[in-house]
């Protein structure tokens, strides 16, 4: 009974994760190597095929051209905003706090409820950011119906929505540089422009680099802005590669299709993620002895 | 994360501060762009709250005027919409994997704590190695494992999967590894076994790292909307989140949406959010800067 028990106690945990996590990878690989959609008795062993379905599809590279541009698109303004705003909020004065509070607050928000918002503030006719724009006497924008300009308007909501996020990241960074740094620095007389470039920033790369990545691996998991605020349109000018997935697989009826997909974005991720564990030195290796 | 706060980087950046006037126009530049972001981040907000309360007429009006407001939308989300349903849906289905997914890892976690056992390093290693898997990839087959279990657009196929989570075992495990042994030794002499141990002792000291790691399976689950999106069908199925997706854009394209009835919906669906927001905010950065350096 004693040898049994530690797996006992961790059998709950197990069970879940390889019903619906592991088994799942597997089942993946099997259904890309086969042709099957939901009217089919029998799925059929097609080898690679549905691989050079997908990378011969121009809905595919299309997919991934989006993804990709959204992706780019987020990332600059979204570290940029948040480096400043952390370097100016670090010290942990309470009006510093409470601002920390409100940045953050959209990281909890259902993308969903966030989507609705933004549909709402980037109607062409009625939305708020084009009730601005004329009353400055300025021409309204196709936020959302300009094919070009669309993914970039996603992109915007991600960086709302994602900023606060990255503040706290930067702003724990921040506290991890010696204060001896900053004083020596004093003493050598730099300004607080030069303490910034030639202390900070430097000092803060890992957590950068940390940030980028995961921003990337974020980036190439939209779906839920894209469901709400456009559905893949206009002119699949922002149908991202999860989206493309799911019309595929699950609308499409295509599993095999859908599961090549789903394994391209997985190999894609994970060799992301591996790279990020490589960014996590081992002094932020929070805990691990 | 207390302690860091007192010691290093933050009074290097508060001398960085000293000695600066407070109007000087460095400060008023700073609290101008600190300011407006703010507002960036309000006034969204701040808009579901406007609309919801506005007109369903002059809301599409390009003059139009929020005022007086009137709680008609709530009213009809209440009643004409079915959100009541899809609020007790989502509590339904959030509560209990809330529940259920702190209560996996509470166990597995004790186990990695505390116990030597074979295969103890690889099969925390398959556990965490989840955190890397995105839940996208597991969409196909696992909507095919529920077709197969006849449970799709059921409660159950909302909630299994989310029963157990990589991140929840292994932060609650860093965690109950910082409690003292001699504490489990101690009620081991009074004649304590394993189980006891965990209920009486690991469980009340780990409280802040419980209530972290509930907080984000209610937060994630309460948000979740791609599965839900997927596996339900009936309307009598559908969380906050998809009902309020379809209250936004139903099947028929090209309709003017409810704004006001859409703001209302929205604003239900943040409400609890919110409030466990303004509570739990301090434990939620902690655990979010604790859990991102995985």
């Amino acid at each position: 009974m004693k040898r049994l028990s530690p797996y006992l106690y961790v059998a709950p945990t197990l069970i879940v994760l390889g019903l619906f996590v592991y088994w799942p990878i597997v089942y993946s690989v099997w259904l890309s190597l086969h042709r099957w959609d939901f009217l089919m008795p029998q799925p059929q062993y097609v080898g690679l095929d549905n691989f050079r379905i997908m990378f011969g599809s121009d809905q595919f590279s299309n997919a991934l051209k989006i993804t990709a541009l959204f992706t780019v698109a987020s990332i600059p303004p979204m570290l940029i905003l948040a480096l400043g705003v952390a370097v100016l909020i670090a010290p942990p004065t309470r009006p510093n706090r409470v601002l920390r509070s409100v940045y953050f607050m959209p990281t909890v928000m259902s993308a969903v409820a966030i989507g609705v918002i933004f549909d709402w503030m980037m109607n062409t006719e009625i939305g708020t950011f084009n009730t601005w724009l004329r009353a400055l006497g300025l021409d309204g924008v196709d936020w959302l119906i300009d094919p070009d300009l669309a993914i970039y308007s996603l992109a915007m909501v991600e960086v709302w929505k994602q900023v606060g996020y990255n503040v706290v990241i930067y702003a724990a960074g921040l506290q991890a540089i010696p204060a001896t740094v900053y004083e020596a620095a004093r003493m050598d007389g730099a300004t607080s422009w030069q303490r910034f470039r030639d202390v900070t920033f430097p000092l803060v790369m890992s957590t950068t680099f940390f940030l980028l990545i995961l921003a990337v691996i974020n980036g190439f998991q939209v779906y839920t802005f894209v469901e709400v605020m456009t559905q893949g349109g206009p002119a699949r000018g922002t149908e991202v590669l999860l989206f493309y997935l799911v019309r595929t697989g699950f609308e499409g009826g295509n599993v095999g299709l859908g599961s090549a997909i789903a394994l391209f974005l997985f190999g894609l991720l994970i060799l992301l993620t591996l790279l990020k564990m490589l960014t996590i030195g081992r002094k932020v290796h929070y805990g691990y002895d | 994360m207390a302690t860091t706060e007192a010691t290093s980087g933050q009074h290097a950046l508060l001398k960085v501060g000293r000695g600066r006037r407070a109007w000087s126009p460095a400060a008023t530049l700073r609290a101008l762009f600190l300011g407006l972001l703010a507002i960036a981040v309000l006034y969204p907000l701040w808009n579901i709250l406007a609309i919801s309360l506005a007109d369903r007429s002059s809301v599409i009006s390009t003059d139009r005027t929020l005022w007086p407001p009137t709680s008609d939308a709530y009213a009809r989300a209440w009643f004409n919409v079915p959100f009541p349903r899809y609020f007790l849906n989502s509590l339904i289905v959030t509560g209990t994997v809330t529940i259920g997914n702190t209560l996996t890892a509470i166990l597995a976690a004790y186990a990695f704590a505390r116990a030597e056992f074979r295969g103890r390093e690889f099969l925390f290693l398959l556990i965490v190695g989840t955190l890397m898997i995105p839940a996208h990839v597991t969409l196909i087959p696992n909507y095919l494992t529920f077709a197969s279990w006849h449970m799709l657009d059921t409660r159950g196929a909302l909630i299994l999967p989310f029963l157990a989570s990589g991140f929840s075992v292994f932060f609650l495990r860093q965690f109950m590894r910082g409690i003292p042994k001699s504490l489990d030794e101690a009620a081991r002499m009074d004649g304590a076994g394993t189980w006891t141990i965990l209920w009486t002792i690991i469980v009340p000291l780990s409280w802040p790292a419980i209530a972290v790691v509930a907080l984000f399976a209610f937060i994630g689950n309460w948000n979740e909307f791609v599965w839900p999106l997927l596996t339900t069908s009936s309307e009598d199925m559908r969380t906050v989140q998809i009902g309020l997706r379809y209250l936004l854009r139903d099947e028929g394209e090209g309709a003017t949406p409810d704004w006001p009835l859409v703001m209302a919906g929205t604003m239900i669906t943040l409400l609890p959010l919110l409030v466990a927001y303004l509570f739990a905010e301090r434990h939620m950065i902690r655990g979010i800067t604790m859990g991102s350096f995985r």
